[in-house]
């Protein structure tokens, strides 16, 4: 990171300088994601991009649609291995990881919130929460009281035994923060976690999810096309066609 | 309506029909659904063949020495000899069988009093095409939904989704059932050619053949019509265009028809034990089987349900999740349950029966050849049975794992390993498959062997220790297949499943 | 938004000396700027001027002598008018954001860097709106329409940031201004800079 954008005044450094600057890799950097490239059969997604989450750190992603971000997120959060570029979350480089340690690491350390369409649709709202913890080989009686915790944190108490199918999608998005938070994950990856919401839901949701993140001193890496969504956050990301367009401190 | 309207309902019905058959995943399950239908047409056409043999012409017996007997209209017999032999023929005491002369057939094809029971196990093998074929009609359910739904939206009415759902199948119906009997005729080629003489299981095509056919090819149409109606009629669509995936339990209806079937069934259980040697005994006989079946099929979905429940109740994520998933929809892989079930069944009377021969005290080498011959041909016929079970199993997966794929990479994604969810496919696929199978075959098993033990046994030791071991065989021969079958069916969902956790799949509705 | 309205909305609650209405409009407009005092008695004295607003009686109870004014039926009349009528939608390019951004996108002066500039400070502020902590219903009201409003630049930006980049002629086409930079001629270097960025980036969109 140059120190212009730290200052906040030159928020589009332009990403040659920023390439240069992240070689000093400073501790407490969460993830580390270098010179990401990946493309799909028809687009060009990431044209090296470089990403940086400090501990405790609220980073937003923006950027017009197909501009990129969400195949960042997943290849920050290990989700795909980006064809060029390092990924290394939370001290591990991800290339050196296989597909089952990927999946451990996710499991213990990182909560995942998508748009939509993420509850295992033939499972009660307290099992999909308790589903982290019972991969993991917890005990069902304790994962279940955790869960029930962490609904009831959540606003979604009322949803505990209710199938994904029967609920709205403001409460399905609160079950979703739920079951990324249930672990006490170091860090969050949220793709456009308000965007199937209204905009008090999403609000809401946003709010809950910012808070909680915040309070246990996790980092949180927000996806969003949405400016209100991404004025949470310390630090601006912003892509445009895979690239790193500009990049601003908003703490 | 008026008819000029239902006219115009039918026509839209079918340019509706005819635009989606461009779309490739639809395409697939036409051609599948041709196949299914061929088949069962196929098997429809060898019960025909079957049972109307021998009426034409006069039965005839061979004998041991290569003279032919047939018997004449008022009661008696003519006898041709090959030159140079001479054999005494004293009415039906010689060590000859009934077969009809020109054919070769397999014994228990030949010999009038057998031949129903023939009929009836062809009859039988149209079952799990049948079922493969509704599994079929089902298939591409969220796809077909969604177009389901689009459709609602555009102002079509109930009716006209059943229309234009029978307009889907009506063609694809009547090319396979017309493809029946050119599939017969190469099943005759197969079975009635190719084989050693007295090993034929197929007679050559008579003129029944003609008349069945159109028969068969209409009761196709109609059998894919109504099921196809009857799948179109999803209660999850509804007319804002909205479709949400809910789950499917058993009803109080279904409950009753496993209920009246099973009553059946131990009626004619009754009826068999009851009065082993009266006339009713031998319809029962011939019945006994198809209800069986029948019963077994009913009874799947509940074996399901049991097996969901005791999945949950083991409280590991991987059962919880197979069991979550069994329960949602028993009725699909139900069905397929309670096929295996009956295979189990078969191949458990099939290895008793084998106790049978030997209490006969028969040594004789026809006898066992006609014995054994029995025996491997029906374990053939389950094995083609299982084998078709097993790729309903597949199809019913694949599309369980595809309609979900958006929640199986969110799993993934939250970070389960995709052993587990292969663990999970896995655990789903043995339920209905190994359990059935096993449970069926114990059954069987010692049932036959338990009335071999009881009734003929006579207190000899042998017969008890042959009657567990028979249990033992079944179980090994049943549940292996299945195991195997379970197994060949997780090969083929191998792909879709990879697609299914893969990131891509988040980008999916 | 005028603030003898205000002052005769604050007024229509019941009578209410100079302090009184200042604390109200600073309560209900409390991420606004505060209105001064000086304004508060020059807009009483329109008022009483105008017949909107009448003197109730002088308090001089311990310390300085505070007038107490009231409103009058015309006051009222007025208010109620005022609510009814919808306020006047803002004047196109009446705003400071949207000459400069016009400016900076017309003459080329790097218009990305201007774009990313002005998203932070929106960013910024409405980052800080959003933390402020809801003092009653309608503070919360005014921090919305604050976030709302600059949500609303934001979106504007990125589209106008977007038509630059799709228009290559949008730095050729006021010849007044190319006049007014001296050699700025079509295909010149210093203008070619910012044209091919802004050409490749509206293939990659496309491409996307």
């Amino acid at each position: 990171m140059t120190p212009q954008s730290t200052s906040g005044d030159l928020p589009g450094t332009p990403p040659a300088d920023h390439r240069a600057a992240a070689d000093r890799v400073p501790a407490g950097a969460v993830l580390e994601a270098r010179g990401v490239q990946h493309a799909y059969r028809r687009t060009v997604a990431l044209r090296g991009v470089d990403l940086r989450v400090d501990a405790g750190e609220v980073v937003a992603v923006t950027g017009p649609s197909g501009c990129g971000k969400s195949t960042l997120l997943h290849a920050a959060a290990g989700l795909l291995v980006p064809q060029a570029g390092t990924v290394t979350l939370l001290g591990q480089d991800l290339a050196g990881l296989g597909e089952d340690d990927r999946a451990l690491l996710r499991r213990r350390q990182v909560g995942i919130v998508l748009q939509f369409g993420q509850l295992v649709p033939e499972l009660t709202a307290v099992d999909n929460v308790a589903l982290p913890l019972l991969l993991d080989g917890r005990p069902a009686d304790g994962a279940r009281r955790l869960a029930l915790d962490w609904l009831e944190r959540c606003g979604a108490e009322d949803v505990a035994a209710t199938m994904p199918s029967d609920m709205s999608g403001g409460e399905a998005q609160r079950v979703a923060v739920a079951r990324a938070l249930v672990t006490g994950p170091s860090v969050v990856f949220a793709d456009e976690p308000t965007g199937s919401l209204d905009t008090l839901a999403g609000r809401q949701v946003l709010g809950l999810l910012v808070a909680a993140v915040r309070e246990r001193g996790a980092s949180l890496v927000l996806v969003t096309h949405d400016n209100t969504v991404a004025a949470k956050a310390d630090r601006e990301v912003r892509l445009v066609d895979g690239t790193v367009a500009s990049e601003a401190v908003l703490r | 309506m008026t008819r000029g309207a239902a006219a115009r309902a039918r026509r839209a019905a079918a340019v509706v029909a005819r635009s989606v058959g461009g779309d490739p995943a639809e395409r697939r399950r036409r051609r599948l659904l041709g196949a299914a239908l061929t088949c069962c047409a196929a098997f429809l056409l060898a019960a025909i063949a079957i049972g109307t043999f021998g009426l034409a012409g006069p039965e005839c017996l061979r004998t041991a020495g290569g003279s032919t007997v047939c018997l004449a209209g008022g009661g008696g017999y003519s006898v041709t000899s090959p030159p140079g032999v001479s054999e005494p023929i004293d009415d039906l005491t010689f060590g000859g069988r009934l077969v009809p002369d020109t054919s070769g057939l397999a014994p228990y094809v030949g010999e009038s009093g057998l031949r129903p029971g023939v009929v009836v196990a062809a009859l039988l093998l149209v079952v799990p095409f049948a079922l493969f074929a509704l599994q079929v009609v089902r298939l591409g359910s969220a796809a077909r939904e969604r177009r389901l739904a689009a459709l609602r939206l555009q102002g079509s009415t109930s009716a006209d989704l059943r229309r234009i759902a029978a307009a889907e199948v009506r063609g694809t119906g009547l090319v396979a059932g017309l493809a029946g009997l050119p599939a017969y005729l190469g099943l005759w080629l197969l079975l009635g050619v190719l084989p050693p003489s007295g090993w034929r299981l197929l007679p050559p095509p008579g003129p029944a053949l003609v008349i069945g056919w159109p028969v068969v090819a209409l009761l196709v149409v109609v059998a894919a019509v109504l099921a196809a109606r009857r799948a179109a009629d999803v209660g999850t669509v509804d007319a804002i265009g909205l479709t949400r995936r809910r789950a499917r339990p058993l009803s109080r209806s279904s409950a009753t028809a496993t209920g009246v079937t099973l009553g059946v069934l131990l009626l004619g259980l009754a009826l068999f034990v009851l009065a082993p040697n009266g006339a009713a005994a031998g319809v029962v006989v011939l019945v006994l089987p198809l209800v069986f079946v029948a019963a077994a099929v009913a009874a799947g979905p509940w074996i399901v349900v049991a097996v969901g429940r005791r999945h949950l109740r083991r409280g590991s994520p991987v059962a919880v999740l197979a069991g979550r998933r069994l329960l949602a929809d028993p009725r699909t892989p139900g069905r397929v349950a309670g096929v295996l079930l009956a295979v189990g069944l078969a191949v458990g009377f099939a290895v008793s029966d084998v106790i049978g021969i030997f209490l006969s005290g028969r040594t004789d080498p026809y006898d066992l050849a006609f014995f054994g011959g029995g025996i491997l041909t029906a374990l053939g016929a389950i094995g083609l049975a299982a084998v078709v079970a097993a790729l309903s199993l597949v199809v019913g997966a694949a599309e369980q794992v595809l309609d979900a794929r958006r929640p199986t990479a969110a799993l993934v994604a939250l970070g389960a390993e995709p052993g587990t969810v292969v663990r999970v496919v896995r655990t789903q696929l043995r339920s209905v498959s190994v359990l059935p199978a096993i449970g069926g075959a114990i059954v069987g098993a010692t049932l036959l062997g338990g009335w071999f033990v009881v009734a003929e046994g006579g207190g000899r030791l042998w017969v008890m220790a042959a009657a567990l071991g028979a249990v033992v065989v079944a179980v090994l021969l049943a549940g292996g297949a299945a195991a195997l079958g379970a197994a060949g069916a997780q090969r083929l969902l191998r792909r879709p499943l990879a697609e299914a956790m893969s990131v891509e799949s988040l980008r999916t509705a | 938004m005028s603030t003898a309205d205000v002052v005769l909305a604050l007024l229509s609650r019941g009578p209410a000396h100079g302090y009184d209405l200042k604390r109200g409009h600073d309560t209900w407009f409390d991420q606004g700027r505060p209105l001064a005092f000086g304004q508060v008695y020059a807009t009483l004295a329109r008022l009483e001027r105008d017949g909107l607003a009448a003197v109730a009686h002088t308090e001089t109870g311990g310390g300085p002598e505070r007038t107490v004014y009231e409103i009058t039926p015309a006051g009222r009349a007025r208010l109620a008018a005022w609510v009814a009528e919808p306020a006047e939608p803002a004047a196109p390019g009446a705003d400071e954001l949207i000459r400069k951004t016009v400016a900076a996108l017309r003459l080329g002066l790097d218009p990305a860097g201007f774009v990313a500039r002005q998203r932070a400070a929106h960013l910024r502020r409405m980052r800080v709106l959003e933390q402020t902590p809801a003092t009653d219903p309608t503070s919360r009201l005014v921090v919305e329409h604050a976030v709302a409003h600059l949500d609303a630049d934001l979106r504007w930006l990125e589209a106008a940031a977007g038509y630059v980049a799709a228009d290559p002629a949008a730095d050729g086409i006021p010849r007044a201004v190319a006049h007014d930079r001296p050699g700025d001629r079509p295909g010149d270097s210093s203008d070619d800079l910012s044209h091919d960025s802004s050409d490749d980036l509206s293939h990659d969109r496309s491409r996307a």
